[in-house]
């Protein structure tokens, strides 16, 4: 029941029943990671699903996305090391010259609800920068965003500056953003294109199966 | 037909020589007058040469002075940093959180260095323009202008937890919206953008509430000021159509991922619809055959409303030539 709660306060950014709902379910003896999976990521999920279905919009998910994240700096200290099953590790950046960061957190959210461990580079990131991440985190997936047909190309240049590291084999390239294609994924040599966040968390399980 | 004629003739619903194409060149003008985008957006008249140049070389029919979105960020204080070939952006949101919008003004535009850039841009325009093109002038949307100052995210997030206060940075840069658009129709512009990209990102009810009044008041201050509205909203606005009907704009820019036809069967007959080809993956990276037959599309389903051509945005800096000149030879060939 009170997994449910606190799902349904996720979905609808209620942050202070969040802040109230862990705390009650820790003193009930509800297992950490249930209300962790179970509770806020169940929440964020849920709300993944209406925003990629045209029912809810930016605001309601970043909404969410507050409440979520106060739910697990409750959460912190009590989750046992390794008893969450990561999906996967994936590095997000958005590409140099770009600074938009609004369509990689909303990416970022979805991966995180959806299980995954989200390295985030921030934005307007080196392609240099993107190699050394992916060499020092060994990502299972990079995913790159670039809002602006002057910055999509870097994203070509990142996959060709990661064959040339010997970095490309065994890692999986996702890109995004509002003038990518499919047929630009297919040109620059990434595996997959996703034109909205929920989708990008759809391919990035479905690249890793 | 001059551009002049060939516009207004569509807009009064008759029959202009081939349909107008109103495409959007800010990046695109820079690299074709080969100056660095810092300086395009920093000069007007390196801003009215890309925009003469592209009218001349491409058929655009009309004169833009769209650059960039940070001029009224600028004028409102906001550090505006002017990379040498990138867009401007402001590194920290002038408005930090909402108790600093009261310390909002806005300003007469002609105190605003390249706010007054653009009335010089607008005022250049109109005089080679010299009655045969029309003149746009552009200003940003109350959305657009209160993300420019807190950033995206934290304005998406207080739209939801602070309406009250929104309400009142929305009032703040709806009045500046209407200053700086009275002026540069002062200034000669026949026709005013709005750009309210953002609007796109936060669905219907929170659009209802906070941009619709705000986009239908200041078109109806253009309106009032002898001036045609053209609206801008970037991005996915299928689920906005039904409202963007009531802003009273003469011209609506589609993105190439909203249905035109839907957009027909919604908007008043004398609502111009115009667009809407995909800027990226037609215009930048298809063949000027495919851009032809995207044209040919827009042409047909767009009629009921007399449509207007152009990519969903503007035009990307890279398009190659040909790809951008098939655009006038198709709309010449019909």
């Amino acid at each position: 029941m009170i997994l449910e709660e606190l799902a349904i306060a996720v979905e609808t950014g209620d942050m202070k029943k969040v802040q109230a709902l862990i705390p009650q379910g820790l003193a009930d003896g509800v297992d950490p990671q249930d209300l962790l999976d179970k509770g806020l990521l169940a929440g964020m999920a849920a709300l993944g699903a209406r925003f990629k279905a045209g029912e809810v919009f930016v605001p309601e998910v970043l909404i969410a996305a507050r409440a979520l994240n106060a739910g697990t700096v409750l959460l912190k200290d009590k989750l046992v090391a390794g008893q969450s099953v990561s999906k996967g590790k994936v590095v997000i950046a958005t590409v140099s010259g770009d600074l938009h960061d609004i369509g990689k957190n909303l990416v970022l959210m979805m991966l995180e609800s959806t299980g995954f461990e989200v390295i985030d580079l921030g934005v307007d990131v080196p392609v240099e920068a993107v190699v050394e991440a992916v060499r020092e985190n060994k990502p299972d997936i990079l995913a790159m965003s670039a809002l602006l047909t002057t910055t999509m190309a870097f994203q070509k240049d990142i996959v060709e500056a990661l064959k040339v590291a010997g970095l490309r084999d065994g890692l999986k390239i996702m890109i995004g953003g509002a003038p990518v294609t499919q047929d630009f994924c297919d040109n620059i040599g990434a595996d997959s294109y996703s034109p909205d966040a929920p989708g990008a968390a759809d391919a990035a399980l479905a690249l890793l199966s | 037909m001059n551009s002049y004629e060939r516009l207004y003739t569509r807009l009064d619903g008759g029959k202009p020589d081939r349909l107008p194409n109103l495409s959007l060149v800010m990046f695109f003008a820079a690299k074709l007058i080969g100056v660095p985008f810092g300086k395009y957006v920093s000069d007007y008249r390196l801003l009215c040469e890309g925009a003469f140049r592209c009218h001349e070389e491409f058929g655009i029919d009309m004169f833009c002075a769209i650059s960039d979105p940070m001029r009224e960020a600028e004028g409102f204080g906001a550090v505006v940093t002017i990379p040498d070939d990138n867009v401007p952006y402001s590194k920290a949101p002038l408005i930090g959180s909402v108790s600093d919008i009261g310390k909002l003004h806005p300003i007469d535009p002609a105190s605003g260095r390249r706010m007054n850039d653009r009335l010089l841009a607008v005022q250049k325009m109109k005089e080679k323009a010299a009655g045969k093109v029309p003149v746009v002038g552009w200003v940003e949307g109350a959305i657009a202008e209160s993300c420019d100052l807190m950033g995206i995210s934290e304005f998406m997030l207080n739209i939801m937890l602070y309406p009250d206060e929104i309400r009142e940075l929305l009032a703040i840069c709806y009045e500046q919206a209407v200053r700086f658009a009275k002026a540069q129709i002062a200034a000669g512009a026949d026709i005013i953008g709005i750009g309210d990209a953002a609007a796109s990102l936060i669905g219907p009810a929170l659009y209802e509430e906070f941009a619709l009044p705000y986009e239908k008041k200041l078109a109806g201050e253009i309106h009032a000021a002898g001036g045609l509205v053209k609206l801008h909203i970037c991005g996915n606005t299928n689920s906005l159509l039904t409202l963007m009907a009531d802003t009273g704009a003469d011209i609506v820019d589609l993105d190439h991922m909203v249905d035109m036809n839907q957009a027909a069967n919604i908007f008043p007959a004398d609502m111009h619809i115009c667009g809407n080809f995909d800027p990226s993956g037609v215009l930048l990276r298809g063949t000027p055959d495919r851009i032809r037959e995207a044209v040919r599309t827009c042409m047909q389903i767009g009629d009921r409303n007399a449509n207007l051509i152009a990519p969903g945005c503007e035009v990307p800096r890279d398009t190659p030539f040909e790809n951008f000149l098939a655009i006038r030879e198709e709309l010449s060939a019909v």
